[in-house]
């Protein structure tokens, strides 16, 4: 096969890839119609099964052909109405489009896979022309209530699939019928052409109707080579007879004018009784299209077929306009800035001071007394000259900058435009998901009707490739789990059929996608139990949690709470797989279901993938961007902390996280960064070549030997042969902060997860979080695998992406020799947390006993005057805020001693509380101190108190603040 | 053969190895009567490649390096939105990385897909990568169009380039122009 064949059949692949898509939703919409077959859409799955057909015919590609014929046959009986399409057919149809879709994958092998099955299946509905070989039996496909379309029978005979509507189509339209033989070597061979280019061609004067090989001149033509097969073709023209020969490039002898003035006269017989008012105009076959397509019958738009690295192009060239346009604003901006104070304004400027000058001194001379008035207004004149002047440049430029911001506007449109050619509808996507329900719900013996509502949403291309699983899985999922048998619909109370709705729409700038069915619904108590039962959450906690929360437990790895595991959706396995698939497209997902009535799964994607959110860090000066995927959270370690927090476990660094080692990798270790530092004079970058901190060299020179000038220091200052002044240099370099190894800055590190571990990256800047498009990796970089891709910056830098994964393989972190660490020190954190360090207040009554409450339980502490306190029978109150809130005595309720009287402030304790507030009325507030509650022995006991013990060298009553309130509730 | 003009940087090195041995004759683009040849200058030699490899020689020589790769790669640049990743070629033929300097330019190879697609270009398709790359050299010198018959097959070495560095060496009155074999300057892996 020459390279150009090879080409064309994987452009035959593509397309036919595209009709057995497009034959799929038509198909299911002709079951769903039964008998009341739509002219239009039998059609339109006929014309795509017989491209297929035609197409692999020419290539010879033997099982193709034969399945994709033995289907349009039974198409072809569906068209003539002899056949009505059934569950069944549908079924035997759609095996035979997955078979072909096998084949497709493979074509080169498709001679040797099987279709027997396929066949099979079919047989029932084909009529009784065996399958492959049309032209061997007498045709039948020729309907006989329809006499008067007596063609050729030997036409009949050759072309079964040619039915009688695409003859009086044809005729309607004024065509007149030709029957072409074509001999693939001599017709199409010698003249350089391929069918392809022939029909298309043959297309512009007129209409292929049918193509077939001739099996007759097969076996008649003796000898003939296996190169020389003869074709039929059916072609429907208004070109006459002596011109088709012409027209079409083939020999007149090997063409035949079908006679169908008969079929004419009888069809213009029976327009003009039955419907007079469409009477047939000779017309082109496109006005007939847009006549007969219904508005139901939905239609994939018409579309040029673009080279993806074409686009990819155009993107980068957008990007690039982008940044051109940046440069061109600032340096039209720094032009202006720098015309208005140079040049032209200077001289002015100075010509007005001069002759400012010269009459001011005269004036002044003339009249001292009024000298420095005059002075003053002379320089205010002046002042509002050169205000002025510049004013009026600015206007002048103004115009520059309107043209500015238009090509301002275009490139940003041209950006965008050139960014949604990457876009596809979400209907590529949408479109296979009927089927699946339908075979699904058959399997499930379920009723289920799917709703697609939002199929024109575009995503990119790459986003709709990777979306495909985890959505089958939802769809699956929604299906087998969620829609109940109908019976138990009905004994719920809902219609027998379920429903899902799956949905796509914009919202704030991202792609939600919806699955949402009127099903059971997540069961939350059971999902809470089985939580637990695994230990992924505490009882105590599980309470705590919304239904939502603990819905999302769903989504852990082999979590199921199916009782019994169907082949269809095994659960368990599924969901988290759907997480972590739309979580590294960048998107959310989000579930909300209510028990009995049904699930909702939302889905947030970005856009395009092109297009990532990342952080941009630096060390040395060198800067990186890291995905915000791959971030849990940044953490900056202030300087005093950092010998407390930041220690050495085996080989590796690590920080205490909450109770968890945190290993540590320094982003310039790892990459190898040359050290640099910043000139503490000019502020400048520079190498450090230093080998060790504590080494006392000058200021290094930078590469090519010049002296950083422009801020540099009197230069006898800088000789480095001066200990003295190297030793100042120094200084202020420590204090200019050579980051790195400045022990006195903060770390900022990083926290990032590799896999399931985490791991800090620690780095010397953190910056902005910025969009960034992702560009591939150049092979000879890929080895240092430390980038995950590079990207180019709005400020038109090249910068790596940094990959996480690949930066904790070269940190070798050895996150196991780090478990054992790891529980000791989460043992001593929990140690720590359980020790229970307590904030005491500490106070007493006015009397001998020292009193404390834990400061945790108080809301607030009030001086009040006594004033503000009411009696009510012998119970007392007080104003506080704007409700009064009951006192209570604390002798009445502990055994201590009461207070003095005649004070003219309270304290008052409020406690926090939730029912039944009151104020605790004490004397004096000592302090608040923090200590671990350990109630020493022999401790008091009693009422209300909940031990006693020393604190701050003297006993002390520590009350129990929950039974106080509740016995002064009481 | 007409040297359209003979480039005057750099001294004349040392022109041919003592050694006699040589290779089979290169049969590549046997049948192309006439090469266009853009040349340039590494160290104290001069080079030339086929023009039809050459997308365009761009005077910036700021780079992104790219800590962890290997010597030969000097890093990335910016070339109108696109990523290209610059070579050191002199660190593949065994000299020192070059300082950069004023002179010193990047010669911004096609595809293989670009030279692919050219009608001529079929023939030359193995010499360059699918990866955008620029070589990195002292600097621009002139172009020289010279008749296929008179490329000879390059010695074994010349001083410390090995042979194989080389698809062929051409002659001019004054100095020694080695052809460089891109395929080879441009292989991965050290």
């Amino acid at each position: 096969m020459s390279l150009y064949d090879k080409e064309m059949l994987n452009e035959l692949i593509v397309e036919s890839r595209e009709h057995l898509a497009s034959v799929e939703p038509d198909l299911l919409e002709l079951e769903q119609r039964g008998a009341d077959v739509s002219d239009e859409l039998i059609n339109r799955v006929f014309r795509a099964v017989h491209s297929i057909k035609g197409g692999f015919g020419f290539f010879g590609i033997e099982r193709i052909t034969t399945l994709a014929h033995s289907m349009e046959n039974t198409l072809s009986r569906v068209r003539n109405k002899t056949l009505v399409v059934t569950s069944d057919l549908t079924d035997a149809l759609f095996t035979g489009i997955d078979k072909l879709r096998l084949l497709l994958d493979d074509v080169d092998n498709a001679d040797q896979t099987s279709i027997d099955d396929e066949l099979a299946k079919l047989i029932p509905f084909v009529d009784d022309v065996p399958a492959a070989t049309p032209a061997s039996s007498p045709s039948k496909t020729k309907p006989p209530e329809n006499p008067q379309l007596e063609l050729d029978r030997n036409i009949r005979e050759k072309h079964p699939e040619l039915s009688d509507a695409q003859i009086i189509d044809s005729v309607k339209n004024g065509r007149l019928l030709y029957q072409i033989i074509l001999r693939s070597h001599t017709d199409l061979e010698t003249n350089n052409l391929t069918p392809i280019n022939l029909f298309d061609e043959w297309d512009k004067i007129g209409l292929v109707l049918d193509i077939v090989l001739d099996f007759d001149t097969i076996t008649g033509l003796e000898g003939s080579t296996g190169n020389e097969l003869t074709y039929s073709a059916i072609l429907a023209s208004v070109l006459e007879p002596d011109l088709i020969s012409t027209a079409t490039g083939i020999p007149s002898e090997q063409i035949y004018h079908l006679e169908t003035t008969k079929i004419r006269d009888q069809l213009q017989k029976e327009q003009r009784s039955t419907q007079p008012q469409t009477a047939a105009t000779p017309g082109n076959g496109s006005e007939k299209k847009a006549a007969t397509a219904t508005k139901t019958e939905s239609r994939i738009e018409d579309a040029l077929r673009v080279k993806v690295s074409l686009l990819n192009k155009l993107m980068n060239l957008a990007g690039e306009l982008v940044l051109s346009r940046n440069q061109l604003l600032q340096r039209v901006n720094r032009t202006i800035r720098e015309s208005l104070d140079s040049d032209v304004i200077f001289n002015e400027v100075e010509q007005q001071i001069e002759q400012s000058y010269e009459q001011t001194a005269e004036a002044v001379a003339r009249d001292p007394a009024n000298g420095p008035q005059r002075i003053k207004a002379e320089s205010q004149r002046l002042i509002n000259l050169f205000r002025q002047s510049l004013n009026f440049k600015i206007t002048e430029l103004s115009g520059v900058h309107a043209i500015i911001q238009n090509v301002d506007r275009v490139t940003s449109m041209l950006q965008e435009s050139t960014m949604q050619t990457r876009l596809q509808p979400i209907s590529v996507l949408f479109s296979k998901f009927p089927r699946i329900v339908r075979d699904l719900a058959k399997k499930c013996e379920k009723e289920v009707q799917l709703n697609i509502i939002g199929q024109e949403v575009e995503l990119d291309k790459s986003i709709i490739e990777l979306l495909s699983d985890p959505l089958t899985h939802l769809i699956r999922n929604s299906v087998d789990h969620g829609i109940e048998l109908p019976a138990k619909r009905q004994s719920a109370g809902k219609p027998p059929a379920g429903q899902v709705v799956l949905k796509a729409f914009h919202e704030s700038g991202k792609v939600n996608i919806q699955i949402e069915d009127n099903g059971g619904g997540i069961n939350t108590e059971r999902v809470k139990n089985r939580a637990i039962e695994r230990g992924l959450v505490t009882a105590e906690a599980a309470q705590q949690m919304s239904d939502t929360e603990i819905n999302r437990f769903i989504l852990m790895p082999g979590f199921s709470t199916a009782e019994k595991v169907s082949d269809v959706s095994g659960r368990g396995v599924g969901m988290d797989v759907v997480k972590t698939n739309i979580e590294r497209l960048g998107g959310v997902i989000d579930i909300q279901s209510v028990y009995g009535t049904g699930t909702t799964i939302t889905m947030q994607l970005p856009l395009t993938l092109a297009i990532i959110s990342s952080l941009v860090v630096a060390s040395e000066g060198r800067r990186f961007a890291v995905p915000q995927v791959g971030i849990e959270e940044l953490v900056r370690v202030r300087s005093k902390d950092i010998t407390k927090l930041i220690e050495r476990v085996g080989q590796s660094e690590v920080y205490r996280l909450r109770g968890n080692l945190l290993p540590l990798v320094r982003l310039a270790e790892i990459l190898n960064l040359p050290p640099t530092f910043i000139h503490p004079q000019t502020g400048k970058r520079l190498p450090d070549r230093r080998a060790r901190w504590s080494d006392r060299r000058g200021i290094p020179q930078t590469e090519n030997g010049e002296e950083p000038a422009a801020a540099a220091p009197p230069p006898e200052e800088q000789k480095p042969d001066s200990e003295e002044m190297t030793q100042k240099q120094w200084d202020e370099r420590r204090r200019g902060g050579d980051r790195r190894k400045n022990i006195h800055n903060a770390v900022k590190i990083v926290v990032m997860h590799a896999g399931e571990n985490l791991f800090g990256l620690v780095v010397d800047e953190v910056y902005d979080s910025e969009e960034i498009v992702v560009k591939p990796l150049s092979a000879y970089i890929k080895s240092c695998g430390a980038y995950a891709g590079t990207t180019i910056l709005g400020d038109g830098a090249v910068t790596m992406i940094l990959d996480t994964n690949g930066i904790a393989r070269l940190g070798h972190l050895k996150f196991s020799e780090l478990d054992n660490a790891n529980n000791e020190e989460r043992e001593k954190f929990e140690r720590e947390q359980s020790k229970v360090l307590q904030d005491i207040l500490l106070f007493d009554n006015g009397s001998e006993e020292r009193l404390g409450v834990e400061l945790l339980r108080v809301a607030r502490i009030e001086k009040i005057d006594c004033d503000r306190i009411e009696h009510v029978g012998n119970r007392e109150f007080v104003r506080y805020e704007s409700s009064t809130l009951p006192l209570i005595r604390l002798q009445n309720h502990l055994p201590i001693a009461p207070p003095g009287t005649g004070k003219q402030h309270q304290f008052i304790i409020v406690p926090k509380t939730d029912k039944n507030p009151v104020g605790i009325a004490i004397e004096n507030v000592y302090d608040v101190i923090r200590t671990e509650l350990t109630f020493v022995a022999g401790s008091m006991q009693g009422r209300n108190i909940a031990g006693s013990t020393i604190l701050n060298k003297r006993m002390t009553i520590i009350l129990n603040l929950p039974e106080l309130l509740e016995e002064a509730a009481a | 053969m007409q040297p359209t003009s003979i480039p005057a940087a750099g001294t004349p090195g040392q022109l041919i190895s003592d050694t006699g041995f040589f290779r089979p004759p290169v049969r590549k683009g046997a049948h192309m009567a006439m090469q266009q040849l853009a040349t340039f200058t590494i160290g104290e030699h001069l080079f030339g490649i086929n023009v039809l490899l050459i997308r365009e020689i761009n005077p910036n020589t700021s780079f992104t390096p790219v800590d962890l790769a290997p010597e030969y790669i000097r890093g990335l640049m910016n070339l109108r939105g696109q990523i290209v990743t610059i070579i050191d070629p002199a660190v593949r033929l065994g000299m020192p990385q070059r300082e950069i300097t004023s002179a010193s330019c990047c010669l911004v190879l096609k595809t293989t897909r670009e030279v692919e697609d050219r009608e001529d270009g079929s023939q030359l398709a193995g010499e360059t990568v699918n990866d955008i790359v620029g070589l990195l050299v002292d600097s621009i010198s002139d172009m020289v169009s010279a008749n296929t018959r008179e490329i000879e097959s390059p010695p074994a070495n010349i001083g410390d380039i090995d042979g194989r560095f080389m698809s062929g060496i051409l002659k001019m009155e004054n100095r020694l122009l080695i052809i460089l074999k891109t395929s080879e300057v441009l292989k991965e892996g050290k």
